[in-house]
């Protein structure tokens, strides 16, 4: 039996999802994780993000009755956005635009879809989606500090799933 | 829709209203009769609702108990009802 967490099967179905429909190459990436290590602290190359990075993270779990014996399992999954220009100017509108754009398309839209189905690699999840009665909430629009300060977008994102289970948590 | 699906949906339909959007309690074999389709099937709870329904069935008299009539609306949805 995996030891795998049943929302972190969910969290990697949605960044599999993502790379699957992104293709990204290093030093691009989406990573499927409990924390999201972002640095922009130029003086520690080692640390310091570098390329376009989504990173998707666990949120919350919730449950509500569904039938006598079956929840209605509720998950929040995060997902962050993060890029940094890397020229010497300020990041012009155009560049911030761009991104702004490939977020809507490749992440907001995609990960609301009502057709969207999601299995976990572990088979813990076989069929999530998002839920339809909780919109997205982006909770960090392109964060003004950070673009100042770091020359960076960051966007995050809170998307919710439900599926079924019964009262032991099998499917 | 076959005029025995047709009955079934008028039935589930019936007891959805009579209840609101509040607990209600269908015979288990209308709940399959309902997800015995793809679209149906394909629709949020449909295939927890359809396992929960077949494995209930086999015994008759037997009733699921949903507690949002709501969840039956993207089924009833999905059969054109």
């Amino acid at each position: 039996m995996s030891d795998r967490a049943r929302i972190a099967d969910l969290r990697d179905a949605v960044a599999a999802s993502l790379a699957a429909a992104w293709a990204p190459t290093l030093p691009d990436a989406v990573e499927s994780t409990w924390l999201a290590r972002i640095s922009f602290d130029e003086n520690d190359e080692a640390e310091l993000t570098v390329g376009r990075h989504l990173y998707v993270i666990a949120g919350g779990v919730s449950l509500a009755p569904l039938t006598r014996s079956h929840w209605k399992n509720g998950y929040t999954i995060g997902v962050v956005f993060v890029e940094r220009y890397t020229d010497t100017d300020d990041p012009p509108d155009d560049w911030i635009d761009a991104r702004v754009k490939w977020w809507e398309r490749t992440v907001l839209y995609p990960l609301c879809a009502p057709s969207l189905t999601l299995a976990g690699p572990e088979g813990i999840v076989t069929d999530a989606r998002p839920d339809p009665e909780t919109p997205p909430e982006v909770t960090t629009f392109v964060d003004r500090e950070l673009l100042t300060e770091c020359k960076a977008v960051l966007i995050a994102c809170n998307f919710a799933f439900i599926d079924g289970t019964d009262h032991t948590g099998a499917a | 829709m076959s005029e025995e699906l047709t009955a079934t949906v008028d039935r589930v339909k019936a007891a959805a209203a009579a209840h609101g959007d509040t607990y209600v309690e269908l015979p288990a074999a209308d709940v399959a009769a309902l997800l015995d389709n793809p679209a149906a099937l394909a629709t949020p709870w449909g295939r927890t609702l359809h396992n929960l329904a077949v494995s209930t069935a086999r015994t008759p008299g037997k009733t699921v108990s949903l507690h949002r009539t709501v969840h039956l609306s993207p089924i009833l949805a999905a059969l054109g009802a």
